[in-house]
Parts: C-alpha cells; sequence; structure tokens
C-alpha cells in the first residue's frame, strides 16, 4: 500500500495500537489522523485506547522494591553455608601445579636438582603466601552486611 | 554499566559486580516478578530469590549472554517454579470474578475493574502490558525481561489491548 492508497479500518486500527507504544513516521501519522476525520468507528476505537492506556498507566505504576530489601538479601547471604572445596581447591591446585613444574624441569635438567628445587621450593611459598593474602582480602570484601 | 560487570566477572570481582548488577537491575528483577506471580510479597520473595540464585551461580558466569540477560532468566525461571508449585496454586483465587456487560459499563472509571479485566488476559498478554506500563513504555526492555524478541512484545500488547477494549464492552467473543 503506498501513501496515495486510502487507509483501511484494518489498517488505521493497527496504526491506532502502533502509536500507543511509540511515535509513527510523520506520513503515516498525517494519513491515520485523515482517516480518523472520516471514519467515527476508528475515531472511537482511537478513543477507547487511549482512555484505556490512561486507566492502565494509573493502574500499573513502575513499583520499586523497599528500602530493607538489599539488608535482608546481604543477612540470607552471609547466613548460606559455605562450600569447604571452593575454599581449599585453589591451593590444592597450586601446590599441585607447582609440584608438577618442578619434577617436570628436574626431569628435563637432572644436573640442576638441588638448584631447581631450592628455587621451586621458594616460589610455591612466595607464591602461596600472596595467594593466601589475596584470598583473606576477598574474602572480607565478600563478607557483606 | 553493563560493560562494568563483564569486566568484574571476568577479573573474579564477585562482590562488585553483584553489587553493580543489583544497582542495574533489582528494580526491574522485582517488576518482572510482579507481572508474573501478580503479588507485591510474593514477587519481593521471588526477586530475593533470584538474586541468592545469582550469587550462587557468579563464578560459573561465560560471558555468552549480557549478565542482564542471564540475571532475567534466572529470575523468569524462579517466578515460573513459583508458580507452579502446589502450594501457590492452592493460594490464588484461580477462577476470577464474571462481569456482565451492565456492570462493567458501570463501573467503566474504576481502576479496580481495570485490574479484574487485566486478570482475564491470557497470562503472557498479561505479563506484557503490565510491564510496558511497569517500564515506562520501553518495548526493549520488556523484550529484554521477557526474553522475547521486540515485535512478539508489540504484538502481544495489541492483542492485549484490543481483548480489554473488548472486555470493557462486554462484547461477547
Amino acid at each position: 500500500m503506498n501513501d496515495n492508497d486510502p487507509m483501511t479500518c484494518v489498517d488505521a486500527q493497527d496504526r491506532i495500537l502502533q502509536r500507543l507504544d511509540g511515535p509513527l513516521p510523520e506520513h503515516n501519522e498525517a494519513a491515520l489522523d485523515a482517516h480518523l476525520v472520516a471514519c467515527a468507528d476508528c475515531a472511537r476505537f482511537a478513543e477507547q485506547q487511549l482512555d484505556l492506556d490512561t486507566r492502565l498507566s494509573l493502574v500499573m505504576p513502575p513499583v520499586k522494591l523497599g528500602a530493607d530489601f538489599r539488608a535482608a538479601l546481604r543477612r540470607r547471604i552471609a547466613a548460606e553455608p559455605k562450600q569447604p572445596w571452593s575454599n581449599v581447591l585453589p591451593d590444592y591446585a597450586h601446590l599441585a601445579g607447582c609440584a608438577i613444574a618442578m619434577t617436570v624441569t628436574v626431569g628435563l635438567f637432572p644436573a640442576y636438582t638441588s638448584i631447581i628445587l631450592t628455587v621451586g621450593t621458594i616460589t610455591t611459598a612466595f607464591t602461596y603466601l600472596a595467594q593466601t593474602m589475596l584470598g583473606s582480602a576477598l574474602d572480607e570484601m565478600e563478607v557483606v552486611g | 554499566m553493563e560493560d562494568d560487570v563483564r569486566r568484574l566477572l571476568a577479573a573474579q570481582r564477585y562482590t562488585e559486580a553483584f553489587e553493580r548488577l543489583m544497582d542495574l537491575c533489582q528494580d526491574k528483577v522485582f517488576r518482572l516478578a510482579v507481572s508474573i506471580l501478580r503479588d507485591r510479597s510474593r514477587a519481593e520473595e521471588a526477586a530475593q530469590e533470584s538474586f541468592l540464585k545469582l550469587w550462587q551461580a557468579l563464578p560459573t558466569y561465560d560471558g555468552r549472554a549480557a549478565p542482564s540477560t542471564w540475571l532475567y532468566a534466572i529470575a523468569r525461571n524462579t517466578c515460573l517454579a513459583t508458580l507452579r508449585s502446589e502450594r501457590y496454586r492452592k493460594m490464588q483465587d484461580i477462577d476470577g470474578p464474571t462481569i456482565d456487560a451492565p456492570a462493567a459499563r458501570a463501573v467503566a472509571g474504576d481502576d479496580a475493574h481495570v485490574r479484574e479485566l487485566l486478570e482475564r488476559l491470557p497470562d503472557v498478554q498479561r505479563r506484557v502490558i503490565s510491564l510496558f506500563y511497569m517500564e515506562q513504555r520501553s518495548v526493549a526492555d520488556v523484550a529484554n525481561l521477557l526474553g522475547l524478541p521486540e515485535g512478539t512484545i508489540k504484538s502481544h500488547l495489541h492483542r492485549a489491548r484490543r481483548e480489554l477494549a473488548r472486555l470493557m464492552e462486554g462484547v461477547p467473543r
């Protein structure tokens, strides 16, 4: 259908409903307005829909949560049982990774075993300490409320 | 803001990501729950449950969907599970009031009447039209909350409006 074709009542009523969702393109607005001037049924439909739209917006305002929602949620989160494996698994993974790395390195360079073990142990201890301190800091932040 | 949440999740800064998501989405989640459960206190409970599930699931976020999209899916599933539960059904009055045409016309100006008519819509139409007004006429927001395309939302909106108008007039099907 092009702009010169007269608008049918079906199209007009579709446009009336679309206009309630958001503005129509200008040429559609003009065509719709012209149809409503000439068609009493569609004009009545438009008025009815506008009235319904007003009532609906009054009946369903944008509701919000109360001020105590977050506090209640935080209490609930704090009361959740901790998963023991999630706490110790990073430690085991770290130690296992360092052990595997040292073993592989010793296997590749057996002549430097003592140096590898010494450096590996110091590195493992240092990174473990860093991980523990970081984990503690994050745990403190995660105790909300 | 949503990019901030993604960045925080990628860095495993879950507490900050959680707080940001709450800032962004807590009222939308609540309104989604209201549109499905039709009861404020149940909706608040469902919203809490949804955020609790989100908190527990944060380490599993894989980045495929936007964090808010993921949260809304959790919230929808939580609300629909509540709806399906036997206990919830028993607490609801399934058979709404019958409205004859003269009574409908007499109380046409009554907001309670509009609410009664809304209850007579099919569930998906009622949810769409409720959210449309609660989300201040944003089709995009409604589509995101319900996980449906915008065209589908508009289609449901139009059908709901036509049906409400028909119910207000007391016109038989």
